[in-house]
């Protein structure tokens, strides 16, 4: 597998705030990456600039060997798709089935394409029941099910999802990676979503992690929660299961992470 | 201020004064039935819709008198300064939305508040100030109700609890509640980890932990023990 991103020497202000700061980082075809961010830490500032929406003051990015600029604007923006926090605002039509029709209307995609485009994406991401209801009849959950659906329509390589799974619970949440997965391996689209949940990001390929506008770890989620402290530090929430292994390990009472509370008092005292 | 709520069992009267209640409910109609009846403000994150352009005028056509010093309290807590209130609405990022929102509501003056999934979306630093906040609260006579996905923070920082499918369970101290393990599973609700894994190691071990709220007070416990 290649790279479907790259960025290099990313440099992000906003206000004469440095929010970013010559980050350097690849997301691999067909797979998904989370940026673990502390809240306010720029998040959607550069999710924002990944689409073109807002400018960056330094550096490369690259998207399925295009490079974002003012020439290739056009070609680099079909390569993409972004689905932004604030998702009320990101509707257009009344009802789930022309807001998913929209998009491929717009690029002049045929009738008999449309049809076939869709069919796989419903039954992929299991909306048939959601067709007929109007948008205000729809959860949040259910708001960004048809938002990914309709982003993904014009047949993207990568997806930026900026902090949307902040309002979910822990079963929605869970609901929304597989939908990543299903983006991966069903459509061949790479997804990189924003966080600041560590949570979220449990079963997820590859996590970045940036502090203070800089890259601190770059790895698997069970490479960097064995650096809890610092991810304390920095201000993460450590979910109570890692928390407690981790210490447990410290004292050498356990070799592992524990998920199942089961499976550790078993553990414990076999 | 005492609240009688009614469970299945009993019709339980509870001096409130100055305390936190944690609400966990299998039946979302019973948070709805308890703000109508009550009149309690609810603080909901997600409510992102403002209509004012600053924050100052959002929180003057929120509330016709807000409590200024009490936004300025706030505002403290927050670690805002008075800048935060000429801020444009457009250029707060989430979770700057979410402290004006609490901050519109707060400053009503209204003294009986509910935090509906408190602590969503939130990392550690702002966790934290959330506390700090739901404490001030306390101290200066107010009644706070929240809810929140993650027992573990029912259990952690209420002093009473609210257990609910359809009706009202039951309604205690947030010690008695959730350390009382198999009268949560009989109703299906869902059980703190450190409580759990205490009622566990007796039941299954014959290992006999403190109840505790804290990882680092059950270490030094399961230290002992194994």
């Amino acid at each position: 597998m290649g790279n479907i991103m790259d960025i290099f020497d990313l440099s992000i202000k906003r206000n004469e705030k440095t929010l970013f700061s010559n980050i350097s980082f690849s997301v691999l075809e067909n797979s998904t990456t989370a940026i673990l961010c502390p809240n306010n830490s720029g998040k959607t500032s550069l999710i924002r600039t990944l689409s073109g929406i807002d400018y960056h003051n330094n550096g490369k990015i690259i998207v399925n060997k295009i490079i974002l600029n003012k020439n290739n604007f056009s070609n680099y923006i079909l390569s993409i798709s972004t689905i932004l926090e604030d998702i009320d605002n990101q509707f257009v039509c009344y009802n789930v089935e022309d807001e998913l029709r929209y998009p491929l209307e717009n690029l002049k995609f045929s009738k008999r394409e449309i049809n076939k485009i869709l069919s796989k994406i419903i039954t992929n991401l299991k909306l048939k029941k959601l067709l007929d209801k109007k948008i205000s009849e729809l959860s949040y959950l259910e708001k960004i099910k048809v938002l990914i659906a309709a982003s993904i329509s014009h047949s993207p390589k990568i997806i930026f999802v900026d902090d949307i799974l902040r309002f979910l619970n822990y079963y929605e949440k869970k609901d929304v990676i597989k939908i990543f997965k299903i983006l991966n391996e069903q459509f061949n689209i790479a997804v990189l979503f924003t966080t600041s949940d560590l949570n979220d990001v449990i079963d997820v390929d590859d996590v970045i992690v940036i502090n203070d506008g800089k890259i601190v770890m770059h790895d698997s989620f069970y490479k960097i929660i064995l650096r809890d402290n610092e991810l304390s530090k920095i201000g993460f929430s450590i979910p109570i299961m890692i928390d407690l292994s981790r210490k447990l390990q410290f004292y050498n009472l356990v070799d592992n992470i524990y998920f199942d509370a089961d499976k550790l008092v078993n553990n414990l005292w076999k | 201020m005492e609240i009688i709520l009614k469970s299945s069992s009993t019709n339980k009267k509870i001096n409130v004064d100055n305390s936190i209640i944690s609400i966990q409910t299998l039946d979302k109609k019973i948070i709805n039935n308890l703000v109508n009846d009550y009149g309690i403000i609810q603080i909901d994150y997600c409510d992102n819709y403002f209509i004012g352009e600053t924050v100052l005028e959002e929180i003057n056509l929120y509330n016709k008198y807000p409590n200024i010093s009490l936004v300025s309290e706030l505002l403290k807590i927050f670690n805002l300064d008075d800048k935060f209130l000429d801020r444009s609405i457009s250029s707060l990022s989430l979770t700057e939305k979410i402290y004006l929102n609490i901050i519109r509501n707060i400053s009503s003056d209204e003294k009986i508040i509910f935090f509906k999934n408190i602590f969503l979306g939130l990392d550690l630093k702002n966790i934290k100030m959330i506390i700090k906040l739901i404490n001030f609260l306390k101290e200066n006579s107010y009644i706070i109700f929240y809810c929140s996905d993650d027992v573990n923070n029912l259990y952690k920082y209420s002093d009473f609890s609210i257990v609910a499918n359809k009706n009202i369970i039951e309604f205690d101290k947030t010690d008695s509640i959730y350390t009382n393990v198999e009268f949560l599973i009989e109703y299906d609700f869902d059980i703190p980890t450190l409580s759990y894994i205490t009622y566990k190691a007796y039941k299954e071990k014959n290992v006999k932990l403190f109840y505790s709220k804290d990882v680092r007070d059950i270490i030094k416990d399961i230290y002992k023990h194994v």
